[in-house]
């Protein structure tokens, strides 16, 4: 396989400060993504996956600038993301668009789907008005939607259409990476497929490459080319997706795909219930983060770090006992 | 089932948009009822009408909607006759709604403390600011929220996702509702904190004898708490009855569709995911005869022409010409 990075991610670190007192004061930190080194290709689909809070949004939101990253550096084209300013971060974002699960998050209330989407040609790409209308019809139709829906108000749809008009107005720049953080969890499952077909399709078409963000395992493993787990602001392991699948190494994801209820065509594994809570970011475990719900845990899990490394070919694992 | 055990009661509900485009009749004409301590799931793909169902309910929809029914209760009370005031009174205390969308609830200008001891005020005036942090904990508790001491001094915004959903559960349920409307609740929860959710909602259903009326397209989630089904298409409830009549026997075409569409039913990888044909219609334009007829494997000459009536088989009802020999006309 060739090796064509789009995005390389180094190091990542984002911390939230905690205020607290009367004062205000920093009374510690949150550690949302710690450490967290990956890469994107070109034409690629990556999943990330792990529990509620380990720090998904947050890496997607810091490729496309919404998060201050604390440290680290996130390459594209040769340049880090993270040090762009001014004219040069707004051309990034041309190029790399992010779909919410929570499509209000992107859409303003105040406007109709059509001054939406238009606005983001005309000012973005330089479109006279009325280019820009024709092309948001066209647009409406790529995402499965009527263009007679242009001059409605993002109130006035569906849950489902309302996040396929995020969709669309992502689409707009014609971007080359698009981060689609739960972009389909809250769609009834024939619209989740159409939305996970048209993507496909894109990716197709444009080559578009795709950092996908769930917690449903069985839509990361059908959509992704391969796979991050996280577990609590670290990278715990990281593969092609149907080697991940077949051969779960980390403790953590061995449990992750047990708790897939029912996929036909594989037998039901034994399932792994992983004891107490997710410990606070702001407090992480020393030693192996995983240690306090791990089954297999020992005494230097307790006090070392375990460093990440090649199992298999294209396949990290960061744990001791693998 | 006695007449009194009624909560909400909804007959022949009509909810129409003037908008641009000419009148899109979003709700056709439908017909339900949640009694107390029941849930009642309402089934069906995007756009069919299930959230302005809900909405036309709670009064919570713009001035371009015209929403009229000839019965719509809750507890006896006609809710059509009640003032914007009386209906803002009426939500939060009688009914909570989870809605499909968290930041549409939370308000992010407030710290999810002040939020949620909002609501427990409602339902106990008067009570200790001690009492209501100790309940507050407990509840984010309950929804499965780790470390809710930390989580309740924050705002809205630096929670990830899915704690969002479940603070916003947690509002909901906060006052002891006698109705909640949850509107996709656990769609951005994991495996493990989705039974954890599910779970509570059947302890409040059993303490405190709470009406659910469920909207959801998952059908794993239906059956771990619906007591029965209403499944929705085109503006119209098109197959009613118990849980496990609906899933084990699917009396309509579009409902048997719907369940073998449950993913688990694995493609190839990469490989098209299998669909529904065709796409729900546009409330402006709805088909001639049968709504469902442009997808329907079944369809014949008459289904083109003629609305199915509805017809009562044991205890589902179900509108397709397909069943029209075997059970009784509704009138
Ligand atoms: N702006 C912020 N301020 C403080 N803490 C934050 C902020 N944003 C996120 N966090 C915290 O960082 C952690 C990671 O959050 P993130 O949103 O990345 O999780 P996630 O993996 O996307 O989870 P989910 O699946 O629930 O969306 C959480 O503990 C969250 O509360
Ligand atoms: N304010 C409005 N003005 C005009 N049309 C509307 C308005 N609100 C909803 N609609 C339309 O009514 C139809 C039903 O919408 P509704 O939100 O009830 O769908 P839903 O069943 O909840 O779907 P989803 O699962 O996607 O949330 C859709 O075609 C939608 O575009
Ligand atoms: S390093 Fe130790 S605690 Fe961590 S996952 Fe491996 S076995 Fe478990
Ligand atoms: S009435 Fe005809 S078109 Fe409609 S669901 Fe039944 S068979 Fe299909
Ligand atoms: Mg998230
Ligand atoms: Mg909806």
């Amino acid at each position: 396989m060739t090796h064509d990075p789009l995005i390389d991610i180094q190091d990542l670190q984002v911390h939230f400060p905690i205020k607290g007192g009367l004062l205000r004061r920093t009374a510690g930190v949150v550690k949302a993504v710690d450490h967290v080194s990956f890469q994107i290709d070109k034409n690629e689909t990556v999943g990330l996956v792990g529990e509620s809070g380990c720090g998904k949004s947050t890496v997607g939101r810091a490729i496309v600038r919404l998060n201050e990253a604390t440290g680290g550096k996130i390459l594209y084209q040769d340049q880090d993301i993270l040090s762009l300013r001014g004219e040069a971060l707004r051309k990034l974002r041309h190029n790399l668009q992010i779909v919410f699960q929570d499509p209000y998050s992107s859409l303003n209330p105040r406007y109709t789907v059509k001054r939406l989407i238009a606005e983001v040609l005309t000012v973005q790409k330089g479109y006279s008005t009325s280019e820009a209308y024709k092309r948001v019809g066209e647009l409406l139709e790529r995402v499965g939607l009527n263009p007679i829906y242009a001059e409605r108000y993002p109130h006035e749809f569906s849950g489902g259409q309302r996040q396929r008009v995020a969709i669309a107005k992502a689409l707009a720049l014609e971007p080359e990476f698009i981060v689609c953080d739960e972009a389909v969890s809250a769609l009834d499952v024939s619209i989740q497929s159409q939305i996970i077909n048209l993507l496909t399709d894109l990716k197709e078409k444009y080559g578009i490459a795709y950092l996908f963000i769930s917690h449903a395992l069985n839509v990361i493993e059908h959509i992704s080319d391969r796979v991050v787990v996280m577990y609590l602001g670290s990278v715990m392991e990281l593969s092609e997706t149907e080697e991940l699948f077949l051969h779960p190494l980390h403790p953590y994801t061995r449990a992750l795909i047990s708790a897939i209820p029912m996929l036909s065509g594989r037998e039901q594994r034994e399932r792994i219930v992983l004891k107490g809570d997710v410990p606070s970011a702001a407090n992480v475990p020393p030693g192996c983060r995983f240690h306090t719900r791990c089954p297999y845990a020992c005494d230097r899990c307790r006090t070392e770090q375990p460093a990440m490394r090649q199992a298999a070919p294209g396949h990290y694992v960061a744990c001791h006992q693998v | 089932m006695e007449k009194q055990d009624v909560l909400l009661n909804v007959q022949n509900l009509r909810t129409w948009f003037n908008t641009p485009e000419g009148v899109v009749k979003s709700v056709n004409g439908v017909s339900f009822h949640v009694d107390r301590g029941e849930t009642l799931a309402l089934v069906g793909e995007s756009g069919c009408g299930k959230t302005v169902t809900t909405l036309s309910l709670m009064k919570l929809l713009g001035k371009n909607s015209v929403v009229t029914a000839d019965e719509l209760t809750l507890n006896g009370r006609d809710i059509r006759a009640l003032s914007k005031e009386e209906a803002r009174k009426i939500r939060g205390k009688e009914i909570s709604m989870i809605f499909q969308e968290p930041m549409t609830s939370l308000n992010p200008v407030y710290r999810i403390q002040r939020q949620l001891g909002e609501m427990l005020r409602i339902h106990n005036p008067g009570i200790s600011r001690t009492e209501v942090h100790r309940r507050s904990v407990d509840i984010l508790r309950k929804v499965g929220v780790p470390n809710p001491d930390e989580r309740l001094k924050v705002f809205p915004h630096q929670l990830s996702g899915g704690l969002r959903q479940r603070v916003m559960i947690a509002i909901a349920l906060a006052s002891n509702p006698a109705m909640v409307i949850a509107d996709e609740p656990t769609t951005a929860l994991d495996v493990t904190i989705q039974a954890q959710v599910i779970d509570l909602l059947k302890e409040l259903q059993r303490d405190f004898n709470t009406s659910i009326l469920l909207i959801t397209h998952d059908f794993g989630v239906v059956s771990q708490l619906a007591n029965r089904v209403a499944v929705m298409y085109a503006g119209k409830i098109v197959e009613e009855g118990p849980l496990k009549d609906v899933i084990e026997r699917p009396l309509h075409p579009y409902t048997e569709l719907l369940i073998l569409s449950i993913p688990g039913i694995k493609v190839k990888k990469g490989g098209r995911l299998r669909t529904i044909e065709g796409q729900v219609p546009n409330p402006l334009y709805f088909p001639e005869g049968c709504r469902f007829h442009p997808r329907c494997p079944s369809a014949c000459d008459r289904c083109h022409r003629e609305e199915p009536p509805q017809i009562t088989i044991g205890g589902q009802t179900v509108s397709c010409w397909l069943r029209a020999e075997e059970g009784q006309y509704d009138t």
